[in-house]
């Protein structure tokens, strides 16, 4: 996660035994439309791609744009600030396992009973909506490691 | 029935008055390193930003205060973090509430079997309120107090502050063993200064 | 046999009322944008209260005696109003006591306007129930939403409550003429079209005013309240002259226009209020209940006549009340 390097130990003078991190809140709110718009950019085309027959093709367009929209506020703005103590490592962790499950489960709350899907359905539905978001994930390591190629 | 809810309600009403009256905790106290001294507040059309000036032989003082009452234990973490809770909790639960709307916007959306009807215009209102929302988080992400109140000037003090052009008084010089506690002038606010005329 | 008709033109009572409502609105733009702090040390002392005992006597007046399906809607509505306004003032007063920091008061107010948009949410919800083939659950991503901003960007959250709550009256006045005189409602509406016109034209006429002097503690609570700390780009006449033009117009609709378009709001024909004039109304109830607020109207124009800026402080702290009632009331008429 891009801003998560930005979270600066300072060393004290009176040497406080944990480190202080100053995570910018201005810069998390700046990144959140764009890292939104780029991760959707990743992940829609796979939905599209990946989501079984029985979801329509606007469906799978507004799944794209909907399921990433639930779960980016929660990803980018509260867990930094909830987690700032925690290393990025860890941060990611939860992160990448949070999204996907929650949003597998907003999936299922749409769509239950609406539409015609066999348990295989479902599964492969699953599967997209995590290989998205694994997608998503390498996407943002690749760019965080170019500095976004001076977007940021 | 409505007996009952009215009570309920009623009690909920008084309890949230009762809550304003809770006793001050019995905390042990702790003795404090603390100094008296004199402030001399000063308005200065000169002056870029505000300064705390506080003389070397003062600051001597505390610090032999200090280690007179057991040195490392009692210093306070020197580096504010700039991420105290007051500046966390809004991000924190603004960003829930947002994400709480569109699950259920979406879901409500979803199910009610709008998704079948006029969802192309659907698609532009979100994306015309998305690019709003966007722009908006650049300009007031996170917005705070007004200017006022978030910068040290001239403007917050009273008329008569302004036509003397400084002010002074007793004040304490303490330390604080919190280090999420900013660095702070307390100046008390009594029913006459509440600025009543 | 051919009938020959001359044509003439006749006024209606609905012209009349267009014309005299944008004539109204002109002269008030005009007066408060010339005067803005006169009028609103004028309009608060003078219709202040009065106002509010309008608005309960038609609160009064659609009240069912039986709440019957409503019972919840109701219960939850009017209890709801008790449990936010205690809250409200217990914030309000005790705002010296040593709970409240800088952090627990931004939480502790936020969490109070978070509970009154989920209250409204709620609300809504409700009544769509109420409504066949209605699914009103959009309410609750909505109010979602709202709490957020609420969160998010507190001081202009509180600061749109300050001007949106003077177009409740309209949408007030609007509701109650589709039942009681539909002729009016295009005419209502072009008086109300006029009134973004007016505002733009109070702005263009007061943007480059120099701010309104705030060196008394009556005056810095009049731009105060406009919200000139929050936005002190803008000019706090500009402000203070929209706020007060906004709230005239409130207080017009509910003294003048609601119970002249409807006959149960007239203030003395109380025999038309369900509650007194039912044989299980509480007639003894309501009598008392209006003279205690006749009373409080009177209390209020002498306490504004001794202590202007304490009674005003007063005032508007207790009328959160009269704000949150409104809301239930409305919802219903949706």
């Amino acid at each position: 996660m891009f801003l998560f390097d930005m979270a600066i130990s300072t060393p004290t003078p009176l040497s406080s035994p944990v480190p202080v991190y100053d995570t910018p809140v201005s810069e998390l709110w700046k990144f959140l439309p764009l890292g939104y718009i780029v991760t959707i950019l990743i992940e829609t085309p796979i939905l599209l791609i990946g989501l079984p027959s029985a979801v329509s093709i606007k469906q799978r367009l507004l799944c794209g744009v909907w399921l990433t929209a639930c779960t980016y506020p929660i990803v980018v703005l509260v867990m930094p600030m909830l987690f700032e103590d925690w290393a990025r490592w860890q941060y990611l962790l939860l992160a990448e396992i949070f999204a996907p499950v929650a949003e597998c489960t907003l999936f299922w709350l749409a769509f239950r009973g609406r539409l015609a899907m066999s348990r295989s359905d479902w599964a492969t539905a699953f599967l997209a909506i995590v290989v998205a978001n694994l997608a998503s994930f390498g996407m943002g390591e690749i760019l965080n490691y170019y500095s976004w190629f001076g977007l940021l | 029935m409505k007996r009952i809810v009215f009570a309920f309600m009623l009690g909920a009403a008084l309890a949230t008055a009762a809550f304003a009256d809770i006793a001050k905790p019995q905390k042990p106290t702790k003795a404090k390193a603390s100094i008296d001294s004199l402030l001399h507040i000063s308005l200065k059309s000169d002056a870029k930003q505000a300064r705390l000036i506080i003389p070397k032989s003062q600051l001597a003082q505390l610090r032999a205060q200090l280690d007179q009452m057991g040195g490392a234990d009692d210093t306070a973490a020197a580096v504010v973090s700039g991420t105290g809770m007051g500046n966390r909790l809004p991000t924190i639960v603004g960003g829930l509430f947002l994400s709480l709307a569109i699950v259920f916007g979406g879901i409500w959306f979803a199910r009610s079997g709008k998704l079948s009807l006029r969802t192309n215009s659907a698609i532009v209102v979100l994306i015309i309120f998305t690019a709003i929302g966007s722009a908006a988080t650049f300009v007031y992400g996170n917005a705070g107090p007004p200017p006022e109140a978030r910068s040290i000037t001239g403007k917050m003090f009273t008329q008569a502050v302004h036509l003397y052009g400084f002010g002074s008084g007793q004040i304490k010089l303490e330390t604080s063993d919190d280090p999420d506690q900013p660095l702070e002038l307390i100046v008390p606010n009594t029913e006459d200064g509440s600025g009543e005329e | 046999m051919q009938e020959i008709r001359q044509a003439r033109f006749e006024l209606t009572s609905a012209q009349v009322f267009a014309a005299l409502f944008v004539s109204m609105c002109a002269l008030a733009a005009i007066v408060i944008g010339s005067f803005p702090l006169a009028a609103s040390i004028a309009t608060v002392f003078l219709f202040a209260g009065v106002h509010n005992l309008m608005e309960f006597r038609y609160f009064a007046a659609r009240m069912p005696v039986r709440w019957g399906r409503s019972r919840l809607f109701y219960s939850f509505g009017i209890g709801g109003v008790l449990v936010l306004a205690a809250a409200y003032l217990t914030l309000y007063f005790s705002s010296g006591n040593w709970l409240w920091s800088n952090d627990s008061w931004l939480w502790l107010t936020a969490s109070w306007n978070t509970s009154f948009i989920l209250w409204l949410a709620f609300l809504f919800y409700l009544r769509g129930r109420q409504r066949p083939r209605s699914d009103w659950s959009w309410a609750f991503p909505v109010g979602f939403l709202l709490a957020g901003l609420a969160w998010i960007i507190p001081q202009y959250w509180s600061l749109s409550l300050v001007y949106i709550h003077p177009f409740v009256a309209m949408w007030f006045l609007d509701r109650q003429m589709r039942r009681t005189k539909p002729e009016w409602i295009t005419a209502y509406r072009v008086g109300l079209a006029s009134i973004p016109i007016f505002l733009v034209l109070l702005w263009i006429g007061l943007a480059r005013q120099p701010n309104l002097p705030d060196d008394t503690s009556l005056f810095w609570r009049i731009t105060q309240h406009a919200g000139s700390e929050i936005l002190p780009g803008i000019s706090s006449h500009l402000l203070v002259a929209t706020h007060v033009f906004l709230e005239t117009i409130h207080y017009f609709v509910w003294i003048l226009l609601i119970p002249l378009i409807d006959v149960k709001a007239i203030p003395w024909r109380i025999e038309r209020i369900p509650l007194f004039s039912n044989k299980f109304g509480f007639p003894k109830l309501l009598i008392g209940a209006l003279c205690i607020g006749a009373l409080v109207v009177a209390a209020l124009w002498f306490g504004f006549a001794v202590d202007y800026t304490r009674t005003r402080d007063i005032y508007f702290a207790f009328a959160i009340a009269h704000v949150l009632a409104e809301f239930p009331f409305l919802i219903k008429m949706l």
